[in-house]
């Protein structure tokens, strides 16, 4: 390992609000005082970057909680684990997606696994994207 | 012990072991996740490499505790299990993070440690940072094979023969400071780009190819830094290991006015490929170093060249060859810009190539899940069942 290192990409940078209306009138534009950046989809979805993930769906199992096949998945890793949340889940080596059921609340219709089986929680899934086209 | 895979196609088959080439793009990315993780926890970070870094923590006794939380959080949020160093200076916590990798817990604080000594006394002399083989083989013929008996070193022996660095290494283990945190990162001095090749080859198009390549790539991260380079080296060579006819050459191409263009630099380096270039061997490796770096802004040019630096077109008045020469110098920003919006590669000359036959097989990368939106990984979904069912308590996954 050398100490020799690239400068991290610009992707992150923070969007300044610039005086883009600039008129060739001479006088500057009345909403000069009241630019506001524009809507950032990144800022609205994604919490915690370094801990967020992209992942698609595949099958319709879980249609009746918003999710179809081929669905974007923004899967948050650092996000708190609810009763009923929609879960990634590492099971026998293979990721799943499943409804989670905390062992204290029993709740008839979304408990998922018939037999006790030990799995671990990868992630969340904290949206779903669908392009209509 | 290694092996090349062609070597052990064998056993792969009959122990059917899985295969995965190196995806640097995906390896770059979770980096970047654990720094920005680890930011939270000091600002003071310095990424010493793509898999280390180093924190500032203020000294206080919940050290420990805190080394605790960050293993926590950043397994949690990249699943990336880090060990973690703790002591007084940047070698001794390098000592303590190598002892970290084999607990459980992946800490040591060696502030803590009422056993320093004795585990010094277990690190080998040459696991030490700055301390390598070259100075292990004689500090090993003066008795000293360990961290503990490498700190009690006279200052004047260690000075004499490893220089201040090593004088410092050796302040450093015994609990001063002698390196400070450096968190910009240093102006480049040089910068190479060489690869092996997938096949090793001959043909003087396919090496055309890949050290225009080379070329582009060095000149896309000088232009990066800001910077233009004074000096062009190209190399070519012959595989190492093989038992053909040996052949290493390099060519030295000096460029004056300094230059950070694209095109110079394709065409200097294919000039500097023809000097070296000798029918008669297969090689297997290429490389293009660019060397006497200067920042784009202090470059001096002499009278009699027309500068060739990119810079952002001035207002265009007439067609002189000047301006035109100008026009072609900020080409090398217009497809910088459009390589960064669209993805690298999108646009290139065609010296570089289109097939490159040459180029390195990575037949089984794992896919780039991070960085590409075609390569997501697809997870099945499965559905509720009204059969009453009992979930284990879960652990979160590593």
């Amino acid at each position: 390992m050398n100490a020799n290192q690239t400068k991290p990409p610009l992707q992150n940078q923070q969007q300044t609000p610039q005086p883009g209306s600039r008129t060739t009138a001479g006088f500057p534009s009345p909403s000069d005082d009241y630019l506001e950046t524009p809507l950032d989809l990144n800022r609205l979805l994604i919490k915690r970057p370094a801990a967020t993930f992209f992942m698609r769906a595949s099958g319709n199992a879980l249609r009746e909680a918003g999710i179809r096949d081929h669905d974007l998945l923004i899967i948050d890793r650092a996000s708190e684990i609810t009763h009923g949340a929609i879960i990634v889940a590492l099971i026998g080596g293979e990721l799943q997606l499943q409804r989670f059921a905390a062992r204290s609340q029993p709740n008839e219709e979304t408990n998922n696994l018939p037999y006790e089986i030990p799995y671990e929680i990868w992630g969340v899934v904290t949206c779903v994207i669908r392009e209509l086209s | 012990m290694g092996a090349p895979l062609h070597h052990i196609t064998a056993l792969i088959k009959s122990a059917n072991v899985a295969v995965c080439s190196s995806n640097y793009a995906l390896y770059g990315d979770m980096s970047e996740r654990v720094k920005q993780t680890l930011k939270q926890f000091s600002p003071e970070i310095e990424m010493y490499s793509i898999d280390e870094a180093f924190l500032r923590l203020p000294a206080n006794p919940k050290l420990t505790l805190r080394a605790h939380e960050i293993h926590k959080r950043v397994l949690r949020w990249t699943g990336i299990p880090v060990s973690i160093g703790i002591a007084e200076t940047k070698t001794l916590a390098k000592v303590a993070s190598r002892i970290a990798k084999t607990r459980t817990n992946r800490v040591c604080n060696l502030l803590e440690q009422t056993d320093r000594d004795k585990l010094l006394a277990e690190t080998p002399v040459t696991k030490i940072w700055g301390i390598g083989k070259r100075h292990g083989t004689w500090l090993k013929t003066q008795g000293i094979t360990t961290a503990l008996q490498l700190r009690n070193i006279n200052d004047k022996r260690i000075r004499r023969r490893a220089g201040v660095l090593g004088l410092r290494t050796v302040w450093e283990l015994r609990g001063r400071s002698c390196l400070p945190l450096t968190m910009t990162i240093p102006t480049r001095k040089g910068v190479t780009c060489s690869r092996s090749f997938g096949r090793r080859t001959r043909n003087r198009e396919q090496l055309r190819e890949a050290l225009a390549t080379y070329a582009a790539r060095v000149g896309e991260k000088i232009r990066r830094d800001g910077s233009a380079a004074g000096a062009l080296t190209v190399f070519l060579m012959t595989n190492r290991f093989s038992n053909e006819p040996q052949y290493s050459k390099s060519a030295l191409i000096t460029i004056n006015p300094p230059s950070d263009d694209e095109k110079t630099l394709i065409q200097l380096a294919l000039a500097g490929l023809e000097r070296i270039y000798n029918a008669n061997y297969r090689y297997q490796k290429a490389g293009v170093t660019l060397t006497n770096l200067t920042p784009i802004n202090e470059v001096q040019t002499d009278l009699f060249h027309s500068c060739q630096i990119s810079k952002a077109p001035k207002e265009r008045k007439t067609n002189t060859t000047q301006n035109v020469a100008e026009h072609i110098k900020s080409l090398s920003h217009i497809l910088d810009s459009l390589n960064t919006t669209h993805g690298a590669g999108t646009i290139r000359y065609a010296a570089t190539g289109i097939d490159k036959p040459w180029r390195m097989r990575s037949n089984y990368r794992s896919p780039c899940y991070t960085t590409r939106w075609s390569d997501l990984p697809r997870i099945p979904t499965m559905a509720p069942t009204k059969t009453k069912g009992l979930l284990t308590k879960p652990s979160l996954a590593v």
